[in-house]
Formats: structure tokens, C-alpha cells, sequence
């Protein structure tokens, strides 16, 4: 079934901006929900070297990241979520603020 | 209501002032221009509170109405062939951003060669556009069309291109009922339906994912298929309002117990109508379908009128190249696994060539005659 959608697509201001360049292909993006547990070799796994580990802190460049998932496979910790939540705005609608 | 004797782009620039719309923008071209100059006089005489943007393109001339839409006013433009080929990108814009605009298209025949002279190829080439076309075969349905197209655009929220012929109806003038200004005020009441706000801005038109743009182009088409109840609706509203006739999606002339039937639509409609005359004095079984509403395709409708005709003759003052005339081709999509009966498209009149009488019945025989099943040919070369 189609989904509801507002009938003239627009998107709020600077949503595209904060779901960067990549926005444009990736679907879902990697977010880390428990630093701690992510597996060290996961740099390793990412086909784009996105990923960077640095003492007790994983950051994910989303400029770079297609959303390919393969971190969220080969690590706990991570977790893809859709880039595209909501109605109210083509990009970047974040959780709980739809 | 007021009779007065006007040509087609005298009746397309009233319906556009009756309907009180807000913003004009154009860029002059013949035959549409008639149309034109009509509307820059009533604002510059006064008689039309409307903003007017000179424009240096026909692609800018919509790109401009298409931005005072959005901003909520009720815009309107006028054009034809080339006009509207250079427009086709806003066309489409217009469409996927859903603004009810309401164009008029004195339709000319497309360059190359260059040609000035009728036909109905230019519209034609918008079909997959999402713009909701209705064809009128005299200046009253140019005039009754314009304001029914408001009504109908703003509902759906879908823009409407009302088309009637360069030159045998731009430049010729008929009697047209004209209906009582605050009456079709009445009839028109303006929503605003603004998508740009200052105080919430948005941006439109932004990149849309896989996840999103099919279900946006599902909408679209959905509003479009319910445009094939809502302008027979907005019809009936208005000829209850008003004491006229206009018709709905199509109109049956002399259909009981026709055998053979000719389908057409805009000006060419008015020269069948006097060739089945004709013929029915003469005895022979044959009728007419004029076809107001091409898009969205009305092909349910339509097969219920003619699914006890053994012959169709379709009249298409257009080409597909390497298919054939659009409405042919569309009749016979819509038809197909119904019927067994010959359908038989006739390019005709293109570019300005003789559609008259005569033409009409070198297609009406071969049609009768045709040992070839549901082809094309090409009449009056």
C-alpha cells in the first residue's frame, strides 16, 4: 500500500544537510548505540573506511558511509536505522521527532 | 447569462477572468497570443486584480506561475506548440508538486518542419505529464472548460490544460453564453493552499529516495483516476448553476443503434457532427463520441458507449510516430480483450491539411471497407 505522504513534497530546511552528501543513496545509516561493545575489527569490515575507533570511542563518518550495513553485521553495538522515518520531511526525520 | 460573439482566445482570456486569478505570466506566441494580449488589457484597464510577470521564456513564464502557486495564488498561463515544448520541464514540475494551475493551449502543430497551422500534436505530447487535458470543440466549452478547470484543479490538486484549436478556434469567433461574474465567484470559492510559509519554510522539490518517489507518483495517479468522477461532478454543479449543458468526460450524438461510430475530439467534433447529420438522412447507422477529457483516459466510460459498435472510425489530428494517433492507440488499449470490432485510426489534418467533410468520409468508407483490422492511415495527403 502507498504511504501517506503530503501532497506537495517538501522537506524541512537543513534536514538534507545533517544526513550529509550520502544521504542521497543510503537508505539506512549505522548508529552506535553501545560503544563498548563494538567489535575493534569492524574499521576493518567497512568497504568505505568510515568507520574510526579511538580509545573508547567509535565515530562513523556519515559523509562517507553508503549504508551498506555490513558494521551492523559483523558488530554489536551498531544498529542501522532508516533515514527516513516520518512524513512530515523527505530527510532526516529523526526518531521521536516526527 | 449574456450572449456575445467572441473568438476562442477571447472566451479562454474570460473564464481566466471570471475565475479572479492572481497571477499571469506568459510569453507571446501565435496563436495563443490573442488570449494573452486579452488578459494584459482587462488588468490594465483595471477590470483584473492580478499580478502579471513578463517573462523571457515559455519555461520561465510557468516556472513563474508555478512559484506564485505555491505561494497560494490561483495562477493561470497561456500557450502553444513550441511554448509548451520549452515549457514541458515545469510542466512535469507542476504535476509532481501538485499545483492546481490552470493552462490554456491553442493548439498548433510542432516544428520540424516549422508550421503555425492547427492540430492537436503539441497536447499530445504532454500526455504523460499528469496534467489533466480537456479538448472543447467550440469557444462556449473553451469558456465553460476555464472555469470548471479551476473547480476541478484545485480539488485535486492536480493543474488542468484546457485546449482548444489554433486559428479555427482561436481566431474564430462564435456566440458564447457568458455567465454572471458573481455567480462564478460563487462557484469558485478560493482556497488558499499555500505549500511556501515564511514562518514554517520548507523546501520544496527536494531529492526523494526509492523509498518515497513511487509512492508519490502512486498519489498523483490516484488523484488523476479520480478526476474521471470529479469533472463529470463539477459539470453537473455548473450546469445546475448556470442553466448550461456542458458535458462531462465525453458526449454521445446520434448513438441509438449506431453500427458505426466516430470518435474525436476538439474542433474536428463540429465538421463530424454535420458529416453524421448527413449521413442519418441518407439512413445510414452512424454516431458520434466526442471525447472532452483525454487525461486522464476515460476508457471504461467510453467502452460503455460504444461496445455495440461493429465499426469505430477514430479521428487523431496527431501522431505518435511508429504507434499512431494517441486516441486511437488509447481506445484500443482500453478495449483490449473486450470487443471484437474493427477499430480504425486516421491521421488527419495534420500541421493545417484538410479535415473536412470529404476527409472525414474517405475515413468513414475505409473504415467499412478496410480488409485491414484495427490499422492506421493517413488521410487528405
Amino acid at each position: 500500500m502507498a504511504k501517506e505522504l503530503p501532497i506537495v513534497p517538501t522537506a524541512v530546511p537543513g534536514s538534507s544537510v545533517e544526513t550529509s552528501a550520502a544521504a542521497s543513496w543510503r537508505e539506512y545509516r549505522p548508529e552506535v548505540r553501545e560503544s563498548q561493545k563494538v567489535n575493534r575489527e569492524v574499521v576493518l569490515f567497512c568497504p568505505d573506511g568510515a568507520i574510526s575507533i579511538e580509545k573508547e570511542t567509535v565515530t562513523i563518518d556519515l559523509h562517507i558511509c553508503k549504508g551498506c550495513g555490513i558494521c551492523a553485521v559483523e558488530s554489536d553495538g551498531i544498529v542501522m536505522v532508516p533515514e527516513y522515518t516520518g512524513v512530515s520531511g523527505v530527510f532526516g526525520v529523526k526518531e521521536g521527532n516526527k | 447569462m449574456s450572449k456575445v460573439l467572441m473568438t476562442g482566445s477571447e472566451a479562454a482570456a474570460l473564464g481566466a477572468k471570471l475565475a479572479n486569478i492572481e497571477v499571469l505570466s506568459y510569453y507571446p506566441i501565435t496563436p495563443a497570443f490573442p488570449a494573452m494580449e486579452r488578459l494584459s488589457k482587462y488588468i490594465d484597464d483595471g477590470e483584473l486584480n492580478c499580478g502579471f510577470i513578463r517573462a523571457e521564456s515559455d519555461h520561465s513564464a510557468l516556472a513563474a506561475v508555478l512559484g506564485a502557486s505555491l505561494a497560494g495564488a490561483r495562477s493561470y498561463t497561456v500557450t502553444n506548440s513550441q511554448g509548451l515544448l520549452l515549457m514541458t520541464e515545469v510542466v512535469y514540475h507542476a504535476a509532481g508538486l501538485r499545483q492546481p494551475i490552470v493552462m490554456a493551449v491553442a493548439n498548433r502543430a510542432i516544428s520540424a518542419p516549422h508550421s503555425r497551422f492547427p492540430e492537436q500534436g503539441d497536447a499530445v505530447s504532454q500526455g504523460a505529464s499528469g496534467w489533466i487535458q480537456l479538448f472543447c470543440e467550440n469557444n462556449q466549452e473553451v469558456l465553460d472548460s476555464t472555469i470548471q478547470a479551476f473547480r476541478i484543479a484545485e480539488e485535486l490538486r492536480t493543474p488542468v490544460m484546457v485546449n482548444y484549436e489554433g486559428y479555427i478556434q482561436s481566431h474564430t469567433s462564435e456566440e458564447v453564453e457568458i455567465p454572471a461574474a458573481d455567480k462564478v465567484t460563487k462557484f469558485l470559492p478560493l482556497k488558499r493552499m499555500a505549500a511556501l510559509d515564511v514562518k514554517n519554510p520548507q523546501g520544496v522539490n527536494t531529492v526523494t529516495s526509492p523509498d518515497f518517489y513511487m509512492d508519490y507518483k502512486y498519489r498523483q495517479n490516484e488523484a488523476m483516476e479520480k478526476a474521471l468522477t470529479f469533472i463529470p461532478e463539477v459539470t453537473q454543479a455548473y450546469n445546475t448553476e448556470f442553466g448550461r449543458d456542458s458535458i462531462g468526460n465525453l458526449e454521445t450524438y446520434k448513438m441509438e443503434d449506431a453500427e458505426h461510430v466516430i470518435v474525436a475530439m476538439g474542433s474536428i467534433v463540429s465538421t463530424v457532427r454535420q458529416f453524421v447529420d448527413a449521413q442519418r438522412q441518407q439512413g445510414k447507422k452512424i454516431g458520434l463520441v466526442k471525447l472532452k477529457t483525454w487525461r486522464p483516459f476515460p476508457g471504461q466510460e467510453l467502452y460503455a458507449v460504444l461496445k455495440n459498435a461493429k465499426f469505430i472510425t477514430v479521428l487523431d489530428k496527431n501522431i505518435v510516430f511508429g504507434v499512431g494517433g494517441a486516441l486511437a492507440t488509447d481506445i484500443k488499449a482500453a478495449f483490449y480483450g473486450n470487443s471484437d470490432m474493427v477499430i480504425n485510426g486516421f491521421i488527419i489534418g495534420l500541421g493545417g491539411a484538410k479535415s473536412g467533410i470529404e476527409q472525414i468520409k474517405q475515413a468513414v468508407e475505409s473504415t467499412e471497407s478496410s480488409e485491414q483490422r484495427n490499422s492506421t492511415l493517413w488521410i487528405g495527403m
